[in-house]
């Protein structure tokens, strides 16, 4: 979720709780309002007529007036004594609009100037509350949504503007590369945080790249001062070799040598390959025809482990384009079919798969590796290959990295490996 | 045929000086930047094997000045670097071969050959020995006159032999020279040998006067009377 739906969708949601109870607490307050002024119109009204009973009685057998309509009931003294004043809602029917209309009633009781005890219930139309009211609650959703609406533009206006400087960092730190110069950073706020989030992930960004060079310098330096020293011992193992006075037990240690020396001077190569791979050292320009490569490798396989017999099915009717570099693409087609002849008992078959979105190859073999190890640097799934420099996949799994290419391994009674492009 | 050896480290140094006097050039020695450019002064060469890191600046140094003199010497780079620019770099001031360290001296021998068959050799690049006559730029090989057939690796692999006549080659170092680097060496040995089994006997047939011989426990030569 991004940072600006988060902050925006919980300040929307905050507003629309805020203003929801604010409205009801509102509309709930004013409507108690109107009923008291009812109320204190017919108290009022109340203490009018009682006045003006007292000193004329006979008007409480007079027809009342239009709008307050009030009848008169004597009570005996012990219904006056139990007597309460209340107010009540009731409705009234009028003849003149043929229904019932909604009235206030106040019920009150008071002793007449002729000492007998009376109770007083006055009615009071209130449609004209209920209009009130009905218009009330009409301008109370209209500022409600209005407010809602302006609220949201606004800071969503706001919080555009204060999240600008963030995406813009973020932009920037996806231009980093590791090993290419670090991009200018142009991004100025007045922000506080941002301003020093834009410090740190420069500063970051220059620390990361001194240590990149140093690393580089660093393995650059550890292979030539391992690759001369190598070069010196090959050098002299091949003088050796010339003497003529050699035995045959001395050509044999020899052999030795040269054979565990050629294992350290691959595995110096081979590590320096995956750490060039892992620098993107090598450029990525270029389409490559992966059916090209691999009927080229099949054969030169073939050719070299034909003491195995080992056949190869190769369905590479649908052509499969890769968008990398050359090398790299030998190297991993090379290091994946030299395994499969490699690990495959003799007279085994060997399946090529390919298709515009990928490479399948699978080969015989009893014993599944480690999915989880296996692209592991040094991992050795066969311990009795001491010549492996445990490095092939290694490298296999690097080049797809910087490639755009996905690898990965499955067993189901053959080993198979499964290289995907990624779009 | 005079080759200068640049080259700081001075075993690796006398080790390529001691092989290639082997193949009866005249070698000359410089361990550092001066040094060799006081030599480079002084005389002239016909090749110069060229260590890129020398102590007191770069080897490309000296393949500037050489360039700049307008001198014909060709220059074969030797760098423990191995990298893509350097070896481009190099390639683009003019030097004539790059040879990534370790090497096989075999390997050295065989591409200071090149360079220089192709500079002498006025339109025919061939290779002699014994009464063997091979084109590696055609890929087509005579035994007296009379052309023989070899398939592709079997080429290679009797190139190789050619070009360090009377040199014992290890299995690995054949290996390499026929596949290149990619290919696991210690896989190759059953192949090296078969194919040196029927190369053997292709020249053995057409009447060739050099001989593969095996040196026991380590690898092959070609000896030539």
């Amino acid at each position: 979720m991004k940072l600006f739906t988060y902050t925006f969708s919980r300040i929307s949601l905050l507003l629309v709780i805020l203003i929801s109870i604010w409205g009801v607490f509102f509309y709930l307050t004013i409507l108690d309002e109107v009923i008291d002024e009812t109320d204190d119109s017919l108290a009022n009204y109340k203490a009018i007529i009682i006045r003006k009973v007292l000193i004329e009685p006979e008007i409480m057998y007079e027809q009342p007036g239009l709008i307050g309509q009030y009848t008169f009931r004597k009570l005996t003294p012990d219904e006056a004594n139990k007597h309460k004043e209340r107010y009540y809602n009731s409705t009234v029917y009028m003849e003149t609009e043929d229904e019932y209309e909604p009235v206030r009633v106040l019920e009150t009781s008071f002793r007449a100037a002729d000492g007998e005890y009376y109770e007083l219930r006055l009615m009071m139309l209130t449609f004209e509350k209920d209009d009130m009211i009905r218009k009330l609650f009409f301008y109370i959703a209209l500022l409600y949504l209005l407010f809602f609406l302006f609220s949201l533009w606004g800071t969503r206006l706001i919080l555009k503007r204060a999240f600008h400087p963030l995406n813009r960092l973020l932009e920037w730190l996806n231009l980093i590369q590791p090993g290419k110069e670090v991009p200018g950073l142009s991004n100025e706020t007045h922000i506080m945080e941002f301003n020093k989030l834009n410090g740190a992930a420069l500063s970051l960004a220059y620390r990361a790249r001194k240590a990149y060079l140093e690393q580089k310098t660093f393995i650059e330096n550890a292979s030539h001062e391992l690759q001369t020293p190598l070069a010196i011992i090959q050098g002299k193992v091949d003088m050796l070799a010339e003497d003529e006075n050699l035995t045959e037990q001395q050509g044999t240690g020899l052999n030795d040598i040269y054979i565990t020396l050629s294992r350290a001077i691959k595995l110096n190569r081979s590590l320096l390959l995956l750490s060039r791979i892992e620098n993107g050292q090598y450029p990525g320009e270029g389409s490559t025809e992966a059916n090209k490569v691999v009927r080229e490798l099949v054969k030169q396989m073939e050719e070299l482990y034909g003491h195995k017999e080992v056949k190869v099915q190769l369905a590479d009717k649908t052509l499969l384009i890769l968008e990398c570099n050359e090398e790299l693409i030998y190297i991993l087609f090379s290091n994946l079919i030299r395994n499969a002849f490699i690990h495959s008992p003799g007279k085994g078959v060997i399946r090529i798969d390919i298709n515009s979105s990928g490479f399948v190859i699978t080969n015989p073999g009893d014993q599944p590796l480690d999915e989880k190890l296996i692209f592991h640097r040094f991992y050795r799934g066969n311990p009795g290959k001491e010549n492996s420099t445990g490095l092939g996949l290694s490298i296999v799994k690097a080049i797809c990295t910087v490639s755009n290419l996905e690898i990965s391994y499955n067993y189901k009674g053959e080993h198979q490996f499964v290289l995907k492009k990624i779009n | 045929m005079k080759i200068l050896v640049i080259e700081d480290e001075r075993a690796l140094r006398n080790t390529i000086a001691g092989s290639l006097r082997k193949e009866q050039f005249i070698v000359e020695e410089a361990g550092d930047l001066i040094g060799a450019l006081q030599k480079i002064n002084d005389y002239d060469y016909d090749c110069v094997v060229l260590d890129i890191m020398l102590p007191g600046g770069n080897g490309l140094n000296i393949l500037e000045e050489l360039k700049k003199r307008h001198r014909l010497e060709s220059v074969l780079i030797i760098s423990a670097k191995d990298s893509l620019e350097d070896k481009i770099r190099g390639l683009d001031l003019g030097a004539d071969d790059y040879l990534a360290k370790p090497f096989h001296l075999a390997e050295l021998n065989a591409r200071i050959k090149s360079i220089l068959r192709r500079r002498y050799s006025a339109g025919e690049l061939s290779v002699e020995i014994g009464n063997v006559k091979l084109w590696p730029d055609t890929r087509t090989l005579s035994v007296d006159g009379k052309e023989l057939e070899l398939n592709r690796k079997e080429f290679d692999l009797f190139y190789y032999f050619a070009v360090n006549p009377n040199r014992v080659l290890n299995k690995m170092t054949l290996a390499e020279s026929v596949w290149g680097d990619h290919i696991d060496q210690s896989d190759s040995f059953d192949f090296i040998y078969s194919q040196v089994k029927n190369l053997r006997k292709k020249l053995k047939l057409a009447g060739a006067t050099p001989e593969i011989k095996a040196v026991y426990g380590f690898g092959y030569k070609l000896s030539v009377n």
